[in-house]
């Protein structure tokens, strides 16, 4: 039981690989499985240093007995969610999916015995079956959509040039779109369908209200000078989407 | 003598202060009748709802008479009425409530419940009510999911596990287009024409800083502000530029704890926050390098904690701050 063919040891971790893989990840930080191995001087997987860490070692993790409220929270979230044990573990501080794993299936093997439970349970499995839970599927968008690389909008360009001072200038509330946000129009169209296009109720709601001054009775306006500091927001949006802008 | 008479009216018609004997967190209001719906915050299971008067003429805020306070069970994370119904409230805590409220009384009218077998309840964060469909309700939970309510039949119409953590807020866009933010970071778009697919459009910089509010411009749909735990930015959304944010917004001095888009303009935004300032913002078309300045301050005397500013009276924007509920005028 000492090792496999390959030569990589199995079975349980001894005090020493414990301190092993404890310092190398002191060192190195958590992550980078791959390098762990060779960096620890373990003769292991990375599989198995990684689960060794998470599982064990890790120095948040708490030990003993869940408490009653942890239970209480564990059935909460196990009836909606079911075996989905990192999620449930997530809202218990310090505990690790395998550990809610392991209680769990401990703690239905003792709750199958009494046939009463079972009829409950069997009464929330109807209930689960009637409103159906979706987990749909999230998409994200590349960070550099090609529209922001492109060409930059007249609305701009005019803007710029009066202003050449604000040589970072970002494009925050455009009234109009540019040709190439037509591409991404269609769309937002799609998903915003059941209105008109947002154009005409931003143009609408340009024109009216707000041209009346707010009253400055309550509202200081001097006092915006001492909460006002120094941000460099817009540099990073200059480097990161709107490098058209650097065109300039 | 008479200016000085004169000046003390002004004062008082620029902000109208109810003082409440517990320490309040949600509040709605609703016109025709004017009315304030003002939640408790009691770290205990009772908790107060009080239905207060407001005459914007006679410029008071009161409690309402004959009493239309109820209890509540734990704090209300949010109240909201009817978008066309005055009579109807809802709250939110360990389930989402449905009050009627008549002339005499607050009657219950439903607890929406999604798990009836159970003695357990994963606690609501906040719902929005949808404007344009208003038997759609949508609440938010700690327990990873969206619920669609249909509050007309008391069902749910779709239950979503939208999120990798808890989910903290939700708004409606469209009539059946809907986003929230969660501890796990991210604005989540989705679309109950397309349950299979959810769209991220933000993700907060630092992995998983939890998001803990999202307004969504009503008078504008491409634009949405959220607010990050811990932090004094408001973060501003172009849903067509999604990962990067159009503005930030950075003058407050502490965690921002609520944002609301102005009512009746697509370009202003309130946020108020722990530095006891409520700030109005105007979006520039452009923004110069410094960042972007917020038009007007108001310094309340504590931490605000919550915000409105409630398309049923736009000129007034009404905030929550320790046992005290105060309407300013814009």
């Amino acid at each position: 039981m000492e090792g496999t063919s390959l030569g990589v040891r199995k079975g349980a971790w001894t005090g020493e690989e414990d301190i092993l893989l404890r310092q190398c990840i002191e060192k190195h930080g958590e992550g980078k499985w791959h390098q762990v191995p060779l960096r620890a001087g373990l003769n292991r997987c990375r599989k198995s240093c990684r689960l060794r860490w998470l599982n064990y070692l890790k120095p948040n993790i708490k030990r003993g007995d869940f408490a009653v409220d942890e239970v209480d929270l564990m059935i909460r979230l196990h009836k909606l969610l079911g075996n989905r044990w990192s999620l449930i573990a997530g809202r218990l501080p310090g505990r690790t999916p395998n550990d809610v794993k392991n209680y769990w299936n401990t703690h239905q093997r003792k709750k199958s015995i009494s046939p009463i439970v079972d009829v409950l349970e069997e009464k929330e499995q109807n209930m689960i079956v009637k409103t159906k839970v979706i987990k749909p599927r999230p998409r994200t968008f590349c960070k550099k959509l090609t529209w922001l690389s492109g060409k930059p909008s007249t609305i701009i360009r005019e803007r710029t040039l009066i202003q050449p001072k604000d040589d970072i200038a970002t494009n925050i509330m455009s009234p109009t779109l540019t040709p190439s946000e037509n591409r991404m129009k269609y769309r937002w169209e799609c998903l915003l369908g059941d209105n008109e296009a947002g154009d005409e109720i931003a143009t609408r709601a340009l024109n009216t209200g707000f041209d009346e001054e707010l009253s400055t009775t309550i509202w200081s306006d001097d006092e915006i000078a001492s909460a006002a500091k120094v941000g460099g927001t817009f540099d990073i949006h200059d480097q990161d989407g709107f490098s058209f802008l650097a065109n300039f | 003598m008479e200016h000085s008479s004169q000046e003390s009216l002004m004062k008082h018609s620029n902000s109208i202060t109810y003082e409440s004997p517990y320490p309040l967190y949600s509040l709605a209001i609703s016109h025709s009748p004017y009315r304030v719906a003002i939640g408790s915050f009691l770290e205990t299971y009772n908790n107060r709802v009080d239905i207060l008067s407001f005459d914007p003429d006679a410029l008071t805020l009161k409690p309402h008479l004959p009493s239309l306070s109820f209890d509540h069970p734990y704090p209300p994370t949010k109240l909201m009425f009817h978008p066309s119904n005055p009579n109807l409230l809802a709250s939110s805590g360990d389930f989402l409530r449905l009050w009627d409220l008549r002339d005499h009384s607050v009657e219950p009218l439903s607890v929406l419940n999604n798990s009836k077998s159970s003695e357990f309840c994963a606690p609501l964060t906040s719902f929005d009510w949808n404007d344009i469909e208003p038997r759609r309700v949508g609440t938010s939970s700690i327990d990873t999911t969206c619920t669609i309510w249909d509050v007309d039949k008391g069902v749910v119409e779709t239950q979503l596990i939208a999120h990798d953590k808890e989910v903290y807020d939700i708004a409606w866009g469209e009539a059946r287009v809907f986003a929230s933010v969660s501890a796990d970071g991210s604005v989540r778009i989705f679309d109950l024409r397309d349950k299979e697919h959810s769209t991220i459009i933000y993700e907060s910089p630092l992995p998983d800083t939890p998001l803990l509010r999202l307004a969504w411009n009503k008078q504008d749909l491409r634009y949405m502000a959220t607010i990050l735990m811990d932090s004094n930015k408001v973060v501003i959304l172009d849903i067509r530029s999604p990962t990067i944010p159009v503005a930030e917004l950075e003058r407050h001095a502490a965690s921002v704890n609520a944002i609301s888009w102005a009512p009746q303009s697509s370009r202003h935004i309130c946020s108020a926050g722990d530095d006891t300032q409520a700030l109005i913002w105007e979006l520039p078309t452009v923004a110069g390098p410094n960042g972007i300045d917020p038009m007007s301050v108001y310094s309340a005397g504590s931490e605000i904690n919550q915000l409105q500013w409630s398309a049923a009276v736009p000129d007034w924007i009404a905030i929550a701050f320790s046992n005290k509920m105060q309407l300013l005028k814009v």
